[in-house]
């Protein structure tokens, strides 16, 4: 009865602690190391224009629904101008639902002269750090829509698309040949006419979406740039073309097909970029600098944006000095499994039950080489001191306090004089290793009176060497960062404690024990 | 492993086992306090007619130490020992009287203010398991039997039976050497002899872990001594279950030249070098009690049952 209520209890601790641990390293993304570091894109657009003393109204498409990123620390800088967001659908028309396509900022003010100046700037933190680039595409198809041309608009369309059907042979090779014609407009009439007003990239383009509804194929024009690291980013331009259900990415700029590459999508549609009332000579200029940061604080930063709730809480929501505190608090579990591992499952045994695990965190404060040779000169001293106790028949408690008393001042003479020496490392103790060592100090005296030197020292070897274990798993900074992340871990080192709990098997050192049974043959 | 299935194969039981096995699911914690006192053990075992060595004193604070003198002078051999000792830690045994000085087995001598010293560090629970304070006791010291002249080195040979749901499954006789400074635990450095359950005979022995024909101190042979009225002992032993309700439980018994086996104490989480003292593992016995234990319903069938299933 209790072996399967202890079953069902590690099943649950294991799979609600890997559950979470799982879920926060493959879904939200925690890195699993702490030196992991990621990129991410600082992105800032600079719009200009030239005002004429009228209201202005400037709108910009700013960087929206990115998959595979997120958008945080964005800034809108404009001196004086009222700002204003408004959510567009890729045609322009104002929209009100929760998915819009684009995102623009407007930026108004009521007169303005001479040139002014207006900032964007925006941040992308990848969601996967480590994940390989390939591009998600749109999950809604586009409608077919009427592309709305004039009659004499439509003439030319038709001409321009069965000139091109007559030279291609399928879909991969219609949308190049039809792109070039329109980017190319000068030596195709029908191109010329149909963009007379536009003859620019994204006129081009916007054509080319209009010229392939009409010809029954849904598309939709994407923008965006590309992260590298650039002073003045061009916008590129892509085509999403669904057809016999499948999605064809097509690249303007280049005029192939491909799988957009570190590209991250602007803005969809017709629109410009900017847009500009009551100014002239509008220009934008982008700029694209990676920024590299820790893996961790990208991930806490992106949450604060996208799910503030799973981090309120956790223990990135405490103050600072409580996150220091807990860093090492939380590793005082991880040294005693250690301790109960070897204890229980090895058998060795040592000073106190957890006195390894508390002289292995004072390790932590005075590094590992200078805290042993501190305390094997407290503790030898101290036994003398003790030692010499012993004449003088105190009783219990006050010569424990006695103990206490001169270990106290031996590690403050240690101190001063490591200190004169020039030893900064002497000075860094704290305070509870100074009750650890004068109890520690007692039990070796009191062991070593009953059951002899042998014994005594054995025993401290012992203690020492699980305390430098200990130590060792609780400095490693993998194991610091995994718990400190991942505090659900603590679920699982739960189910391995109480498995090893009822763990009746042999000790490592029983075969030493019972050796006598192992010569017999 | 080869080496812990070969374990396996001879029942060795190991201390995982022993804690997680038998101690914890036979022994409730609220029976503890009836062993972990051999002050309330002896007056327990005493009340249910069983022989315990007389109990000469008891201190239970400092200032009592002003009795000590007065109780001094009334006995030349005594043993003083924590109430709440574990592991034999603590135990003074005084043999005999020089002067105003007392003699140790070993036959260096202490004086008295050093076994006032000695009492005051008990009280201050020194030796008690978690250092809570503690009584201290002086009793009667064990004059041991001759049939242990051979094999005893300064101390008294006490003899440790486990006994599991009343049934006496495994016997040693524990002899103290020159390392041991007269006391009685293996860990000390004592020697341990298996016993034949049926027989009382010892057989093989076991010192610091390795096989060992003859004593070290008198390098006398310490198989094949008989020890004598053994049905008796293992009935004492059986009633230490009745009394406590342990039932998985040591039980050391002494035996004295004059006054015949006494129980000296009880203890709920009895060691396990038994096995190798025996040669022999615990796990195939307790196994077979397990399945038999319900049908015996008297010490003497009990007894009876170890007897018959557990000879070598």
């Amino acid at each position: 009865m209790n072996s399967i209520q202890l079953k069902i209890l590690v099943a649950l601790l294991l799979t609600v602690g890997l559950g979470m641990f799982s879920y926060k390293a493959c879904v939200l993304g925690f890195p699993l190391t702490p030196e992991e570091q990621t990129e991410i894109w600082n992105v800032e657009a600079h719009v200009s224009f030239e005002a004429k003393g009228l209201p202005v109204k400037a709108t910009l498409q700013t960087l929206n629904r990115l998959p595979k990123y997120t958008v945080t620390d964005e800034y809108f800088i404009g001196d004086d101008y009222g700002l204003l967001h408004a959510l567009q659908s890729a045609d322009g028309t104002p929209q009100q639902n929760r998915n819009p396509d684009n995102i623009v900022a407007i930026w108004s003010r009521r007169s303005a002269k001479g040139k002014q100046d207006l900032f964007y700037s925006a941040r992308l933190r990848p969601e996967q750090s480590n994940q390989e680039e390939s591009w998600v595409h749109p999950t809604e198809i586009p409608k077919l829509i009427d592309p709305q041309f004039t009659e004499a608009e439509q003439v030319a369309a038709n001409s321009l698309i069965t000139e091109v059907g007559s030279e291609s042979a399928d879909i991969e090779t219609f949308v190049p040949q039809l792109m070039k014609r329109l980017m190319e407009p000068s030596k195709n009439p029908d191109g010329a006419y149909l963009l007379r007003d536009n003859a620019n990239t994204l006129g081009a383009v916007n054509m080319a979406v209009r010229l392939l509804h009409f010809s029954g194929i849904p598309a939709q024009s994407v923008h965006g740039i590309t992260l590298s690291t650039s002073k003045n980013a061009k916008i590129k331009h892509w085509l999403e073309l669904y057809h016999n259900e499948k999605w064809h990415m097509f690249d303007v700029t280049k005029g192939t097909f491909g799988t957009p590459v570190n590209f991250v999508t602007w803005w969809r549609g017709n629109a410009p970029l900017a847009t500009v009332s009551g100014g002239s000579n509008l220009s934008v200029s982008l700029s694209v600098v990676p920024a590299t940061v820790s893996a961790l604080g990208n991930v806490v930063d992106r949450l604060t944006v996208t799910a503030p709730t799973i981090l309120e809480f956790s223990l990135f929501n405490l103050p600072v000095q409580a996150q220091a505190t807990y860093r090492v608090i939380l590793l005082i579990p991880i040294g005693v499994l250690l301790l109960v591992f070897l204890r229980n499952v090895i058998g060795i045994t040592t000073f106190g039950t957890f006195m390894p695990v508390l002289i292995a965190l004072s390790f932590r404060e005075t590094q590992l080489i200078w805290g042993l040779c501190l305390f094997s000169i407290v503790i030898i001293l101290g036994l003398a001191v003790r030692l010499y106790l012993e004449h003088l028949k105190l009783l219990l408690v006050p010569r424990l306090a006695c103990v206490l008393i001169v270990v106290v001042l031996l590690m403050a003479g240690i101190s001063i004089i490591s200190f004169k020496l020039g030893f900064p490392r002497g000075v860094s103790v704290s305070l509870f290793p100074m009750v650890i060592l004068s109890m520690t100090i007692e039990r070796i005296s009191v062991m070593w009176d009953e059951l002899g030197a042998g014994k005594a020292i054995q025993q401290i070897i012992g203690s020492m060497a699980v305390a430098v274990l200990a130590y060792i798993a609780m400095s490693n900074l993998f194991i610091e960062h995994l718990i400190f992340v991942f505090p659900e871990l603590f679920l699982v080192l739960l189910a391995l404690t109480l498995m090893i709990g009822r763990y009746t098997g042999f000790r490592l050192l029983d075969l030493i024990r019972f050796r006598a049974f192992l010569k017999e043959g | 492993m080869g080496w812990f299935s070969k374990l396996k194969r001879f029942g060795v039981m190991g201390l995982n086992a022993r804690n997680g096995a038998y101690v914890l699911p036979n022994n409730p914690r609220k029976l503890y306090p009836l062993v972990d006192d051999k002050i309330t053990t002896k007056e327990l075992t005493q009340s249910a007619g069983l022989n315990v060595p007389e109990l000469y004193g008891v201190f239970q604070a400092q200032h009592e130490l002003k009795r000590l003198p007065k109780l001094l002078q009334k006995h030349d051999s005594f043993v003083v020992k924590p109430a709440r000792g574990a592991g034999g830690n603590g135990i003074l045994v005084i043999t005999g009287k020089l002067g105003p000085r007392f003699r140790k087995p070993d036959d260096s001598l202490v004086a008295e203010d050093a076994i006032s010293f000695h009492i005051s560090n008990i009280l201050s629970g020194m030796h008690s398991l978690g250092g809570m304070p503690d009584k201290a006791m002086v009793e009667y010291c064990v004059q041991f039997a001759p049939i242990f002249k051979n094999i005893a080195y300064q101390g008294v040979p006490d003899i440790r039976i486990i006994v599991y749901k009343g049934i006496p499954v495994m016997a040693m006789l524990r002899l103290p050497t020159r390392e041991s400074d007269g006391k009685a635990n293996l860990h000390q450095g004592a020697m341990g002899c298996g016993i034949d359950m049926c027989s009382g005979t010892t057989t093989s022995a076991v010192w610091k872990n390795d096989n060992c024909t003859h004593h070290p101190d008198t390098l006398h042979p310490i198989a094949g001594v008989t020890i004598p009225n053994w049905p008796e002992l293992l009935k004492q032993a059986a009633l230490g279950y009745t009394v406590t309700g342990l039932g998985y439980l040591g039980v050391d018994i002494v035996l004295d030249k004059n006054l015949g086996p006494l129980i000296l104490e009880l203890n709920a989480r009895p060691g396990l070098a038994i096995q190798v003292a025996n040669k022999c593992g615990l796990q195939h016995r307790l196994d077979e009690i397990d399945k038999v234990h319900q049908d015996l319903h008297t010490e003497n069938q009990r007894i009876q049952y170890a007897m018959d299933n557990f000879g070598s």
